[in-house]
């Protein structure tokens, strides 16, 4: 009950209008600046090269064999390669890792065309270029069978072509209203760093610790406060980037806050550890803004880090902000659950290794 | 009965000894007040008292529990006044007095009664919903108090609570110490100023160097020094003062500076005034205002440690 006491004081700071600049219009201010100042560099306008695209014959009849041949010889000669897969399996696999543009299967009974969809502008020439093909085959067949007519929809009906992974790409808006979500959350460690630093200057620590209150309640109950008060702030931040700036977060809003929870929990967790194994005063701080800006810009929020080489990419790879802003734009825009699901381990694993780690010296500390 | 006793008290920091077998006992209904200069370990005193830092060896009792078993039930007795402000400034006056009067279990109806009632007893009721930031030093220091005693404590510490505040502002404080005790609340009272314990405290000890070298009631205390008196010299100046010339005047046992004020303890019997002046004129310093007093707690003080109280 004392420590509910606590945390309801810890509440309180919502007044704070420095706390609301801080944990609301800014990180408004700056999804609206980014979302809309950097959305040419989500239209994805590129250079087009050689493009690779696998196919397989399954059981054709003469004439689509030889129709197919010449397809492909013309094709080459417009840019597109078509190269013969050995299995279906082995080349949507080499299509998911974006070695081909994508697979056709081609038999009598149809045409499926499966893309990447990182190749998006790839694929729209290929599938042009697949109709072509079938409606130069029903014309041979048309041919090939002395003028016998054949259904006149055959040919738009032929090609169906499928996606290899359903991911729909996220523009600007919906990239940042996710990544600055989380870089605020990220900012939290700061606040966290000086919650029981607060305390020990205002004075305000001996009072608490003459009350007949542990320390255990006053750790937990300023920690869930402040839990709870930037919970609120980062359920704003997502209700106000949906319904004000139109921000995708998926189909159910909502869903994506156990993610959200998990990093915040993990990021308090992190500050008030970092806060007690520098004691407390400015260094913490320090060591927290520095690592909160690295963290930012290999996490991806400036600017999307996916498919980045070099010692740049290997340390994005490694990001727990990263981590988690994958694990959302995956649920958001694909409803995959796989990254989410170890976004969220990783959280609550670090959250718990770094409270405890707080709480073991607090507890051999005299005084907050 | 004892609501507070202390026995053997002792707290090391390093190899200094901040408090130094101290033992002292606190009867129900007293306000008793711990004299002492800066730095004669009153404030550390207080803080093992309210559990707040642990003790090097010795024992303190509260309501005749060992407060190292029972720390809950020692706490649940105590109200204490700290030293420095220890209040939140963007929280309104109510909010505060609440906040710390929760800590101590109260809750709903109960909670918002004594929280008024704490700040109408510190003259703050019509400030309640003012936030503490925009408060003057002197309401900061009521409110320090109110945030003590909304739980009812029957042993409320105040730790040097006029520090730093303007003359209104501490009648107002000491005021409100004498009502506490006179609604049953058992009162500790720390200060360097001799006037507010003289004034306030049925019994006192006088601390220095972490010891009790003094303790009992004012006329008790005083009566150690009845052989003495003492020359309260001021000057517009102290820097030529040859105190060995003044020291040299039969019947002065000590010199001491303290600002621009100088302290000469004489043998009561002997009248040496005109002698001073004397010497003092004769060092060429000019005398703005000179009296005798009769033996106070700074006459004990000085005639016990050589030094004054205010000498840091």
């Amino acid at each position: 009950m004392r420590m509910l006491h606590i945390a309801c004081k810890e509440l309180k700071a919502f007044r704070d209008p420095a706390m609301l600049v801080f944990m609301l219009a800014t990180p408004l201010a700056i999804m609206l600046i980014l979302g809309t100042a950097l959305s040419r560099g989500f239209d994805r306008e590129i250079e087009i090269g050689e493009i690779r695209v696998l196919y397989r014959l399954e059981q054709p009849d003469r004439t689509l064999g030889q129709v197919w041949s010449e397809f492909v010889r013309d094709a080459e000669s417009s840019g597109v390669r078509f190269e013969v897969s050995d299995s279906r399996e082995k080349g949507l696999e080499m299509v998911r890792r974006a070695e081909y543009a994508g697979m056709a299967v081609v038999s009598d009974s149809g045409m499926v065309y499966t893309g990447n969809d990182r190749a998006a502008v790839e694929n729209a020439i290929v599938q042009g270029l697949l109709q072509t093909f079938a409606d130069r085959y029903r014309l041979s067949a048309v041919l090939a069978d002395g003028g016998i007519s054949a259904p006149e929809d055959v040919g738009r009906e032929y090609v169906r072509s499928v996606s290899v992974d359903g991911t729909r790409q996220p523009d600007s808006m919906d990239y940042y209203a996710v990544v600055i979500t989380t870089m605020i959350i990220l900012y939290s460690a700061l606040t966290a760093a000086q919650l029981m630093e607060w305390e020990r200057k205002r004075k305000t620590d001996l009072r608490l610790l003459s009350a007949p209150v542990s320390k255990a309640e006053i750790f937990v109950g300023k920690m869930a406060g402040s839990f709870l008060l930037h919970a609120v702030f980062v359920i704003l931040l997502v209700l106000f980037s949906r319904y004000a700036f139109n921000a995708d977060w998926g189909s159910r809003p909502l869903a994506v806050l156990p993610i959200l929870f998990s990093q915040l929990l993990f990021v308090l967790g992190f500050g008030v550890a970092v806060s007690y194994l520098l004691r407390g005063g400015g260094a913490a701080g320090v060591v927290i803004m520095v690592i909160v800006q690295l963290e930012a810009l290999f996490g991806g929020a400036y600017f999307p880090v996916e498919g980045s080489t070099g010692w740049f990419g290997a340390i994005a790879a490694w990001s727990p902000l990263g981590l988690t802003n994958r694990a959302l734009l995956q649920v958001i825009h694909a409803g995959e659950w796989s990254t989410a699901l170890r976004a969220m381990a990783f959280n609550f694993g670090a959250a718990a290794l770094c409270l405890g780690l707080a709480a073991v010296i607090m507890r051999k500390k005299e005084g907050l | 009965m004892h609501v507070l006793e202390i026995r053997r008290l002792t707290k090391k920091f390093g190899d200094v000894h901040a408090v130094d077998q101290l033992s002292l006992s606190v009867r129900e209904g007293e306000i008793f007040g711990l004299l002492g200069p800066n730095g004669a370990g009153k404030s550390t005193t207080i803080l093992m008292i309210a559990s707040l830092l642990p003790m090097t060896d010795g024992e303190i009792r509260i309501f005749g529990r060992n407060i190292a078993e029972h720390p809950k039930f020692a706490k649940q007795q105590i109200g204490l006044v700290p030293q420095d402000l220890a209040i939140y400034e963007e929280m309104t006056a109510y909010e505060n007095v609440a906040f710390f009067a929760g800590l101590y279990g109260l809750r709903g109806k109960e909670l918002r009664s004594r929280a008024e009632e704490a700040l109408a007893f510190v003259g703050l009721e019509d400030k309640r919903n003012r936030y503490a930031k925009t408060f003057s030093g002197g309401m900061k220091r009521r409110l320090n108090i109110a945030c003590a005693i909304a739980h009812r404590p029957k042993l409320i510490i105040l730790d040097e609570p006029t520090v730093g505040i303007d003359p209104h502002s501490r009648q107002s404080i000491l005021s409100a110490v004498r009502r506490l005790n006179e609604a049953g609340s058992t009162v500790l009272y720390t200060s360097h100023y001799m006037e507010e314990v003289e004034s306030l405290c049925t019994r006192i000890a006088v601390m220095d160097h972490g010891k009790v070298i003094a303790e009992g009631t004012l006329p008790q205390l005083t009566s150690v020094v009845t052989d003495r008196r003492e020359i309260v010299v001021t000057l517009r100046e102290t820097d030529r003062v040859k105190e060995d010339a003044l020291l040299d005047i039969p019947g002065v046992r000590t010199v001491v500076r303290d600002d621009h004020r100088l302290l000469i303890e004489t043998d009561a019997e002997v009248n040496n005034l005109n002698a001073v002046i004397r010497a003092l004129t004769a060092s060429g310093v000019e005398i703005a205002d000179i009296g005798t007093r009769r033996p106070n707690l700074e006459t004990v003080f000085l005639s016990l440690t050589g030094r004054s109280l205010r000498d840091d």
